[in-house]
């Protein structure tokens, strides 16, 4: 058997953020005539290897093979072709003292989810989990190592649930186990930090009991609704009196459970708001369904007839239905990371011992100042420290955006979250963890609390002013029948039954929850549905730079200097056309010199890591590189004059911008004089300039770059007023930007990707974090959006308005229909019969408004399926 | 006689509907709607055992 079993797409979301690296690379390769690696798929480069006649492209791949074979798991290759983990790109480290820090007594008790000496159990993420053969082997572990009970892959989620007896196994072999599969865990911060992520397991719980009480009032619904038939078809007095008793007790058996289960959240939410002497949707709901539960209770054991329990389970059950609606949200998509989602767990650091000075890991929990460390390539740095080794590559694009590595010398700072490239780094920490540049942003206050979100304040709103007019109106219902005390309960009970908010508490649910799958489809991922109603509000964006308006995988070159003469350009051109370093190779790309008469003679070149190269074209020396490098006096002087500034902290902030400058800058010498240099800058991304025209009339845009102020005048078209956009800004002075529009009674959208935008996207009414392709990572915010869809944000913004005044038609229809109910009420005629046609009636009219408005409103506005 | 029928027929009927409100608690609380991709793939993947 060899067959490719197609996978069904799990969401648009996850394949669309989740989809493995390995897949594209892979994909790619496999279009050429090569040998493919029998393990992972990847073109063999050169002499391969090969066991049993299979090539493989590493050695790491033909182990793998080899271990699989020996269990005879070899069934991974036959379910889909190449199935394996590449093990390129992953960083080579083969210590052994790798996972030491797992076997720390505290990191494993956190890690555990449950042990009891002979079983334990835990869950890790693995985001190499892709395929079919992925799920197959991960849950075959037991049959490479005995210790492993089982394995349980949740795919979705990409995760893999082992239950191992540790006596067999330890929790480190199992990381161990999983690492030489090709399956290395991602362990972070996240998953031993002091509060564990309960978020998840919490919310799963509640949605598992709120499909019980879904069950259990659906139940309910369809039964005393076949129990009440008898008296709606027979009519009133012609049915058995003893039947129609019966029927009574059955429907009110059924409908307990509902009231004292399915309905008890309705219950204990009014009574929290009664507590705090403040009313919100769930009080007029809980007085209704109350109201309808007791009288139906005392008329059917009254014998006058057989209640309205038909209505009220099937109240219950379309709130509930309407409440699952609205909290079906994309699961595969985290919006409430922080950095500890990113960190490592355990830091090698060197300590002085007997023997000497050794290497040892010790838990990032307990890293504090003054520690050398040593931080190999691809990890991350923990906390700001001082480069001891003499220069390193440092790669800030988690923080900043910015995708060029950035150099660094010996005795620099560097910053907690930039990721080493290259050689191993040493360097001795200045601060600790949770104090450094990045992470401090997270003490903020912004951070600690919880906003209450636009719908809930509407709803709350709409909540008080419906419970008091309701309760006035059967009071009035009462007074006006008052002499006859049996009418006047009578009709002010019908006053309470009949009313219901069903504009909020169904309208919005289906309305939102609609909206929120079409975004789905369209590339734009909420949190949840109340950001629909938040997005309508925005009437300030606050944009950041690098990576949000510009593409940070295109470039765009641009010459400052003097002019050069046609034969320096051309020699320039040649020496450029030279070198492989990407910048001055993006460089070469623009500069066409097809006519170049004859092929220039390149001699004596010489290239010098991470500085720049010099060569001679034709005899005349041309030097390409670093200002240092180049010779060139003015860089030279500025860093100086930072240095001396008076506050530190901004000599070391202008610093880390000074760093991207350089990154970014490529100067140039030819015959020893110098000429000017070429400014590497990202593109901007298509549609900018007709997404601001269709913004402007109705938002205030704003800037807020953390870069240098180089692209001011570029950026002047599109922010019109200066005042509008501030560069040189601090993480920090995000968050205090954004939290200071907000004061000014502004309502704002902020639309960032790096984790310094995580302050000002969290204090802001709605976070928009960006996501490329495979953005494996966003910081905490309100929206995902993928990121070439920015051009369609001010249709997203329409469509949220058009939204909301769907809700609002489906309030007008619900004023309709309570208009009728209420007259019957106030008058004394409602009955069950009424009340089974007139609440099924309403609410399905609702429902079915709201729902093909919005998916209607969405196909007119092109807003769904706009990426197929 | 007709009554009594019926009432003794609509309480067998709810009785056996409750079994069957039973495994639908049964499958909540035994995770099957907590992940609805996973189980989907698994049955597609072949053992040769």
């Amino acid at each position: 058997m060899n067959m490719d079993i197609p996978i069904p797409k799990p969401t648009n979301a996850a394949s669309y953020l989740q989809d493995s690296q390995n897949n594209d690379v892979r994909a790619a390769e496999q279009t050429h005539l090569k040998t493919h690696c029998h393990h992972c798929g990847e073109a063999c480069a050169g002499a391969s290897i090969t066991t049993d006649d299979k090539a493989f492209c590493c050695e790491g791949c033909k182990f793998v093979y080899e271990l699989l074979r020996d269990n005879n798991l070899c069934t991974y290759y036959d379910i889909s072709a190449q199935s394996g983990v590449s093990f390129k790109g992953i960083a080579s480290d083969k210590r052994r003292s790798r996972f030491d820090y797992l076997d720390d007594v505290r990191t494993r008790e956190r890690l555990l989810e449950f042990s009891n000496g002979t079983v334990a159990k835990t869950t890790f993420h693995l985001p190499q989990i892709h395929c079919s053969s992925c799920l197959w082997l991960l849950e075959k572990l037991h049959k490479l190592n005995d210790g492993v009970i089982s394995s349980r892959v949740d795919f979705m989620h990409k995760e893999v649930s082992i239950t191992f007896n540790p006596h067999q196994i330890s929790l480190r072999e199992v990381v161990e186990l999983l690492t030489t599969i090709g399956y290395e865990p991602e362990l972070h911060q996240q998953n031993v930090s002091d509060a564990p992520d309960k978020t998840q397991s919490g919310s799963q719980s509640s949605t598992t009991s709120l499909y019980l009480k879904i069950g259990i009032a659906g139940f309910a619904f369809g039964n005393t609704m076949i129990f009440s038939f008898p008296e709606y078809l027979s009519g009133a007095g012609e049915l058995d009196p003893r039947l129609r008793m019966f029927f009574g007790m059955m429907s009110i058996a059924l409908a307990l459970p509902v009231l004292l289960y399915s309905a008890s959240g309705y219950f204990q939410s009014s009574w929290q708001s009664l507590k705090q002497r403040h009313i919100n949707l769930d009080v007029p709901i809980a007085i209704g369904i109350l109201t309808l539960f007791l009288r139906s209770a005392f008329e059917i054991a009254n014998g006058t007839t057989s209640g309205y329990l038909d209505s009220f389970t099937g109240l219950v059950f379309l709130l509930l239905c309407g409440k699952l609606f609205q909290q079906k949200t994309f699961d595969a998509i985290a919006f409430d990371r922080d950095y500890k989602s990113y960190f490592p767990i355990a830091v090698s650091v060197l300590r002085k011992t007997a023997s000497g000075v050794q290497e040892t890991t010790i838990p990032l929990s307990v890293l504090g100042v003054g520690e050398r460390m040593i931080i190999r390539n691809n990890e991350l740095i923990p906390a700001d420290s001082v480069l001891e080794s003499a220069v390193g590559h440092v790669d800030y694009s988690f923080v900043t955006g910015e995708s060029a590595p950035v150099e660094v010398l010996s005795g620099n700072l560097i910053y907690a979250g930039g990721r080493v490239m290259g050689a191993a780094l040493e360097m001795t920490s200045v601060k600790d963890v949770s104090q450094s540049y990045l992470t401090s942003l997270w003490n903020n206050e912004a951070f600690q609390k919880q906003p209450k979100s636009a719908l809930e304040q509407v709803s709350d709103t709409f909540g008080a002013y419906f419970t008091v007019f309701v309760l006035a109106l059967a009071g009035v219902a009462f007074l006006a029948w008052l002499p006859n005390v049996g009418a006047a309960v009578n009709a002010a009970t019908a006053v309470l039954v009949i009313a219901c908010p069903c504009a909020m508490t169904l309208a919005a649910p289906f309305a939102l929850g609609w909206a929120l799958k079409i975004f789905g489809n369209a590339g734009l991922y909420l949190k949840n549905t109340a950001t629909v109603l938040e997005l309508t509000r925005i009437n300030a964006i606050v944009f950041d730079k690098t990576g949000t308006l510009t593409n940070a995988r295109t470039n765009r070159v641009q010459y400052n200097g003097q002019g050069m003469k046609t034969h320096e350009q051309e020699y320039l051109a040649a020496a450029l056309r030279h070198s492989t370093h990407p910048l001055t190779r993006s460089i070469a790309a623009v500069m066409h010199y097809a006519d170049a008469p004859l092929p220039l003679t390149i001699s004596d070149y010489e290239e010098i890591p991470s500085r720049g190269f010099q060569c001679r074209v034709e005899g005349h020396s041309v030097r390409v590189g670093s200002a240092e490098f180049v010779g060139s006096a003015m860089v030279q002087s500025r860093i100086s004059s930072f240095k001396t500034a008076p506050h530190r902290l901004q000599a070391e902030r202008l610093q880390l911008q000074h760093q991207h400058v350089e990154g970014a800058h490529v100067h140039i010498a030819i015959d020893g004089s110098y000429k000017g240099h070429f400014t590497v800058n990202a593109e901007y991304r298509s549609g900018l300039r007709a997404l601001f025209e269709k913004l402007r009339p109705k938002h205030k845009l704003y800037l807020l770059s953390g870069d240098n102020d180089a692209e001011h005048e570029t950026l002047s078209d599109l922010f019109t007023d200066d005042r509008a956009m501030a560069f040189f800004q601090t993480p920090q002075d995000k968050l205090d930007c954004v939290r200071a529009l907000q004061e000014s009674g502004l309502s704002v959208a902020m639309v960032g990707d790096g984790l310094n935008d995580a302050g000002a996207l969290r204090q802001s009414n709605v976070g928009i974090a960006l996501a490329e392709e495979r953005g494996t990572f966003s910081p905490a915010c309100d929206a995902v959006m993928a990121a070439d869809n920015l051009g369609k944000l001010s249709d997203f913004i329409g469509f949220a308005v058009y939204t909301r005044r769907v809700i609002i038609a489906a309030f007008w229809i619900s004023v309709f229909y309570n208009i009728i109910g209420l007259t019957c009420a106030v008058m004394g005629l409602l009955s069950p019969l009424v009340s089974a046609i007139l609440m099924p009636l309403s609410n399905a009219t609702v429902i079915g408004f709201t729902t093909s408005a919005t998916i209607l409103g969405a196909k007119l506005r092109k807003i769904s399926h706009s990426e197929n | 006689m007709a009554t009594e029928m019926v009432m003794i027929l609509v309480g067998f009927s709810t009785a056996f509907a409750l079994t069957f409100l039973a495994a639908f608690i049964w499958a909540v609380k035994s995770g099957q709607f907590k992940d609805s991709t996973t189980p989907a793939i698994r049955m597609l993947v072949d053992d040769k055992e």
